[in-house]
């Protein structure tokens, strides 16, 4: 329409639109009107725009306006995607802002209402199945040699003490605490690779996201102790079925020390780093070895009150404190989304 | 230049792994003598955390860092050779744990806590205390070099330290079958602390020595191997 216009700074051909529609100040008004008195080709530019107008009026006038039904239709649909990308936003706070700020909406306090009863109604549903994509989220980004190390170790061990037990005339019980070591060595692992800028190359990607650090690690936890038990597990049936005896007896001389050096080694890996983690845990199986057996009067710490050859209430709950620091001071690593 | 690169491994391996070796120590004393008001035992304790303790915390250390390098790609870009590098940073690490050795076990000398091999008590003074020093020197370097070639070998910081920590376990456990079998008294880590009378005490330090020195071998042909150091996949270091 103004492609004929000459690019001339005193033409008013960009104002017309503006003037047309009565969305010009006073001032830019009366220029155009005083512009438009001697100016026979933007008289014709305007004649052009009212007529673009009335055509707009007519075509509007004839459209019949949609019912308030439909528009009530339109908002449930948008409320409805709003409501499944809220299974991303956790913390329950900002779903009652969202809630109260929609029933403030003019026109819309009905709908607003029944979907926010929808939505305390199905927040259980959402959060176990969140919580369950961020668990299986983790499996390939957990330290990938923590499987490799804890399958070694474990093969190692039950290779190592079922040879030699052959060999030399240790009796089933020393031949069972041996393996519980190489288990619980299998556990120290898995806690002291599990969580840091040193095991995870898309660290700095994880804390960024806005999912809870805490959760993560937790998640990682159950996953790499879930898989070590699994492992135990199998050691355990090969040993009870070479020598014998209940397989849950045996399971029970595991159970409790693999959780907890799994639990140290996570809490001093946060702490100082996995090399020392995993140091300390080699530290305690060692003095475990010394003074039950072999050189009491070299080494005459009363050991046998740490016990780590059986599963103890005490052990769980040095387990579970462990991991409730680990818990506790992981925030304090940093952390970008905040 | 050197106290520059020194300084910059210092920066990259971090100072947990500088501080390990001396923590090990001072925790392993605090222990002994927080359980154990008894000076005697708690200094031949001490004799069993120079032989045993410090020379796994070694081995560990370097077998979980042996292939940590988050620039391993740009240093092999560089005109100097990676394993220079690399060795350069094994050898910080070596002679660190080496000094802390050291340090403890002329402590334990000069207070008269140490505890001799019987092959040796008889030598003349600086003899004896020279070739004491092969409680811990045979035993650092044979983990620390398994612990290179095994890092190299299975590309996993976690498996590596695993296995030294599963197979010096198994050391101290089977320490019985180790002094009544002599085929394996070459690979035995442990003598003093289980059997200080051993007439192979000095036959076993020096084949440790000549075996760790093949390990090393094995591990500085496996770091020229640019192909296989980048074998696998990037972040697994």
């Amino acid at each position: 329409m103004t492609a004929q216009i000459p690019e001339d700074r005193a033409h008013v051909v960009e104002l017309l639109p503006a003037y047309v529609n009565g969305q010009l100040d006073a001032a830019s008004a009366s220029r155009v009107r005083a512009h438009l008195v001697s100016c026979a080709t933007c008289q014709v530019e305007l004649a052009n725009w009212e007529a673009v107008k009335e055509a707009a009026r007519q075509a509007f006038a004839a459209t019949p306006l949609p019912s308030a039904q439909v528009m009530n239709q339109v908002w449930e649909r948008i409320d409805a995607a709003e409501q499944a990308s809220e299974v991303w936003s956790w913390p329950l706070l900002s779903r009652v802002q969202a809630a109260g700020s929609r029933l403030l909406m003019s026109g819309r306090e009905r709908t607003a209402l029944a979907r926010n009863r929808q939505a305390w109604l199905h927040a259980p549903a959402r959060a176990l199945r969140r919580l369950w994509l961020v668990f299986r989220a983790q499996i390939p980004l957990i330290y990938k040699s923590i499987w490799i190390a804890s399958a070694l170790v474990c093969l190692f061990g039950l290779i190592l003490t079922v040879s030699m037990a052959q060999r030399s005339a240790e009796t089933k019980g020393t031949i069972a605490d041996i393996m519980v070591l190489f288990i619980a060595v299998v556990g120290a692992v898995g806690g002291a690779f599990l969580y840091g800028s040193s095991v995870d190359p898309g660290f700095e990607l994880t804390i960024a996201t806005p999912t809870s650090a805490r959760l993560v690690m937790l998640c990682r936890m159950v996953i790499v102790l879930g898989y070590n038990m699994l492992l135990a597990l199998v050691a355990s049936a090969v040993f009870a079925a070479l020598y014998g005896g209940s397989l849950w007896g045996f399971v029970q001389l595991w159970l409790g020390p693999m959780i907890f050096l799994a639990s140290l080694c996570l809490a001093l890996s946060l702490f100082v780093g996995s090399t020392f983690a995993l140091l300390c845990a080699i530290v305690i199986e060692v003095l475990q070895t010394f003074p039950q057996r072999f050189v009491s009067h070299l080494v005459n710490i009363p050991l046998p009150t740490l016990d780590l050859n059986a599963t103890s209430p005490a052990l769980l709950i040095a387990a579970l404190l462990l991991l409730a620091f680990a818990l506790f001071y992981i925030p304090r690593q940093p952390r970008l989304a905040s | 230049m050197t106290f520059d690169r020194l300084r910059y491994e210092l920066r990259l391996l971090g100072k947990p792994v500088f501080l390990t070796p001396v923590l090990v120590v001072i925790g392993f004393a605090l222990l002994l003598a927080i359980a154990n008001h008894n000076v005697i035992l708690v200094a031949r304790s001490m004799g069993a955390s120079l032989e045993v303790l410090l020379p796994m915390a070694a081995g560990v250390v370097v077998a979980t860092v042996a292939t940590y390098d988050r620039a391993l790609e740009l240093q092999l870009t560089m005109p100097r050779r990676y394993h220079r590098t690399a060795s350069r940073r094994f050898l910080f690490i070596l002679l660190w744990s080496a000094l802390v050795s050291l340090l403890t076990s002329l402590m334990l000398y000069v207070f008269n806590y140490r505890r001799l091999p019987e092959q040796i008590a008889t030598w003349n003074q600086p003899w004896q205390f020279l070739t004491w020093q092969l409680t811990w020197l045979s035993s650092t370097l044979w983990l620390v070099a398994l612990g290179l070639v095994l890092a190299l070998l299975v590309r996993s910081r976690a498996a590596s330290g695993a296995l030294i920590c599963a197979l010096s376990i198994a050391e101290l456990f089977f320490h019985g079958y180790f002094i009544d079998n002599a085929p394996l008294h070459p690979i035995f880590l442990f003598p003093l602390t289980f059997d200080p009378g051993a007439s192979y005490w000095l036959t076993n330090r020096l084949e440790l020595l000549v075996t760790a020195a093949v390990l090393l071998a094995l591990a500085w042909w496996l770091l020229r191997l640019p192909e296989f150091l980048l074998a696998n996949a990037p972040g697994e270091e």
